[in-house]
């Protein structure tokens, strides 16, 4: 096995010339084509694919993001040659052969590239990566080190790919980790967000780049503790997946201010809003990341407070409502009380009442009340009408909401009754 | 504008208006079930027997209209008025002639059933009804929920069948046995509402001895029984009082609608 890697590791330097400034196009195939490839690598691994779209692809915080696909048949191979000329080259089968895995990491992506022998398809492959420093820095100590799954190379686990990717992600940290202490001030920013936000090593994802490049910037991507813990359960579990919170802060230049973006998992999203909607504060010149953070912090915990208080408020109003219209409910939202219907009747006349909530209530707006006739009709719907006039303040009990809601109805009920004869 | 509201502290309110609701719906039955408002299967089986000497409905401006027009009319405000209430319930049609006949199959689109329904024709009465085919063939059509524990957890649908039968002269019977019909009531997943319309009961019709029968069929005392004779409002009203969910609706005697101003 190690003379092996021994063998390879000139390949390796080989390979990363050749990538160099490489337009690779990842393609993905759909795993019903995948298995009509004969002798593909992508065939061999459809098992621990598998295992890695169950149980997530470990080491990342953006595992939904990670991609594997095979290299794109149609592309050819640019590279420099030693005194600059471009030479063209493409390895016979590059594309057959090679697997890509890209991984999504602190804002930017890290693709493995595995290059499987066509005749020994089970050996361990050659293994090069888009960030061409970090291929140049390592060394085969490193590898050996660090990367054990590649010494113990077994297509037959299901989880070899997974360990390789983990192990990847391990070494890659720790080389931007290095990096990050060649950069002061960058340095001092990251410890005092471990400190302050007291979240591990692993909710943090740094990728730090060199200041003479000026179109790349260096960025953390870090997961924010923000807890759902008070949130009612009903609201969490109507969105699948886990609730995350990822803020991404890029540093485009040392003198320039960072610039915040913030990623919610759709689970969060159906609690709070859209990430896109919520404004972020400026950043003010001079800030630290860490103040940023806790100011960022503070707004989603504010939103996440206004969101319980809706839900109780709502259960509150409903509660309500069936206590003065217990003996006419038609039906209600009995798991996240946003609407309830109850059937009335004024001299005679009898009528449905559907009263919805939502989410911005109480704080934005009031209950939305509309009438709808039992007995008028168009060819689509029941004849309705949408109360306009309904007095309304967030700072009012409940009690006071439904009664001010019944006034209203009061005071339109006649109308109502005399627009549902001349519309139908 | 965005001033918070006081959550009031110790559940008082919550407690009172608990206590309330509890009164107000555990009268003389204990809740079978949590009073979730799941998706509703409704299976509406209605009679279209006309029989001779049936009287029309009149309005006040002086139109006719026969009983089966008037149920036709007042079902299709049911349909949209329920599917408006919530999109996830669903209706299947049966006709009731001689036999039950299984028109439409499930559906959360209200326009298909009233679209059946439009098609339906008065047929010439029978001389008798056998409720047990009727309960034959939705015992064979739907299929009962499992749910573990019932009376915590709820169901993921449950299904309500609306009898509308309106026959003056012919009883009701169960001709060949009722162990189908024993079967789905015993589940708490199952209601049977029925809603009699009905000549002027007299000497010369048997409507209070069907009614009776038809009130016999409520054998838990979760249904609703309604008869309405000729009035066009009250049928409607009727209708209205039907689209209530099962589970969270009142008991029958509690129900009241009035909404008196505060004075």
């Amino acid at each position: 096995m190690c003379s092996r890697l021994l063998l390879s590791l000139p390949r390796l330097v080989l390979l990363s010339l050749l990538t160099a400034g490489t337009l690779v196009m990842p393609v993905r195939i759909p795993m019903e084509e995948q298995a009509s490839l004969n002798n593909a690598p992508l065939n061999m691994f459809t098992r621990q694919m598998e295992y890695m779209k169950v149980n997530g692809v470990p080491g990342v915080l953006f595992s939904d993001c990670a991609e594997i696909s095979k290299a794109s048949e149609a592309q050819g191979v640019k590279n420099k040659g030693d005194n600059g000329e471009i030479l063209e080259c493409r390895p016979e089968s590059y594309s057959e052969n090679t697997l890509l895995i890209k991984l999504p990491y602190a804002g930017t992506n890290l693709t493995i590239h595995l290059l499987f022998n066509p005749q020994e398809p089970w050996m361990v492959p050659e293994m090069t990566f888009s960030d061409d420093r970090f291929t140049s820095t390592i060394t085969l100590k490193d590898l050996e080190d660090q990367v054990p799954s590649l010494n113990e190379w077994d297509t037959s686990t299901d989880d070899i790919l997974a360990q390789l990717v983990h192990q990847v992600l391990q070494l890659y940290r720790g080389y931007q980790l290095d990096r990050l202490e060649e950069d002061e001030i960058l340095q001092i920013q990251y410890e005092s967000l471990l400190k302050a936000l007291k979240i591990g090593e692993g909710d943090i994802e740094v990728s730090v780049n060199s200041t003479e490049q000026v179109s790349t910037t260096s960025s953390f991507l870090m997961r924010l503790p923000l807890s759902l813990q008070d949130v009612p359960p009903v609201l969490v579990d109507a969105n699948p997946g886990t609730p995350n919170t990822f803020l991404q802060v890029d540093f485009p230049r040392r003198e320039a201010a960072f610039v915040p973006k913030l990623h919610l998992s759709s689970c969060v999203e159906s609690l709070i809003g859209e990430a896109s909607s919520l404004a972020l504060p400026t950043v003010p010149p001079g800030i630290g990341v860490m103040d940023y953070v806790e100011r960022i912090m503070e707004l989603l915990e504010e939103k996440v407070r206004r969101t319980i208080l809706s839900f109780e408020t709502r259960k509150q109003f409903i509660a309500e409502v069936l206590c003065q219209f217990g003996c006419a409910v038609v039906e209600y939202d009995a798991e996240r009380f946003n609407k309830i219907v109850v059937m009335m009747e004024v001299k005679d006349f009898h009528f449905l009442a559907f009263i919805s909530l939502g989410s911005l209530f109480p704080q934005q707006h009031g209950p939305r009340v509309v009438l709808q006739s039992l007995y008028h009709n168009s060819a689509k719907e029941p004849v309705s009408k949408e109360l306009t006039d309904l007095k309304y303040s967030s700072q009012w009990k409940p009690e006071e909401m439904v009664q001010h809601t019944k006034e209203a109805i009061l005071a339109n009920i006649s109308s109502f009754q005399m627009s549902s004869i001349r519309t139908s | 504008m965005s001033e918070e509201v006081e959550v009031l502290s110790g559940n008082t309110l919550s407690e009172d208006v608990e206590k309330v609701v509890e009164k107000i719906s555990n009268t003389t039955v204990e809740f079978r079930v949590p009073r979730v408002n799941c998706p509703e299967h409704i299976i509406l089986v209605v009679d279209v027997c006309h029989e001779v000497g049936n009287t029309p409905y009149r309005l006040a401006d002086g139109s006719k209209f026969s009983a089966l027009y008037m149920v036709k009319r007042a079902l299709t405000l049911f349909l949209q008025n329920k599917h408006a209430i919530d999109a996830r319930h669903k209706f299947a049609l049966v006709l009731l002639h001689n036999i039950p006949v299984w028109i439409s199959d499930f559906t959360s689109d209200p326009q298909k059933i009233i679209s059946d329904l439009e098609l339906a024709e008065e047929r010439p009465a029978t001389t008798h009804c056998d409720l047990s085919l009727v309960f034959e063939l939705i015992a064979h059509q739907i299929s009962l929920p499992k749910c573990s524990n019932p009376s915590v957890v709820p169901p993921p649908y449950m299904y309500r069948t609306i009898l509308i039968y309106g026959r003056s002269h012919c009883l009701p019977q169960f001709l060949h046995g009722k162990e189908l019909f024993s079967h789905l009531i015993q589940s708490p997943h199952f209601v049977l509402d029925v809603l009699y319309t009905h000549e002027s009961p007299s000497d010369n019709n048997k409507c209070e001895g069907i009614f009776d029968l038809l009130c016999g069929l409520d054998e838990g005392g979760w249904s609703y029984v309604l008869e309405v004779s000729r009035n066009a409002t009250k049928l409607h009203n009727y209708f209205g009082t039907l689209l209530a969910h099962p589970f969270q609706r009142p008991v029958q005697k509690d129900l009241s609608y009035t909404l008196v101003p505060k004075d």
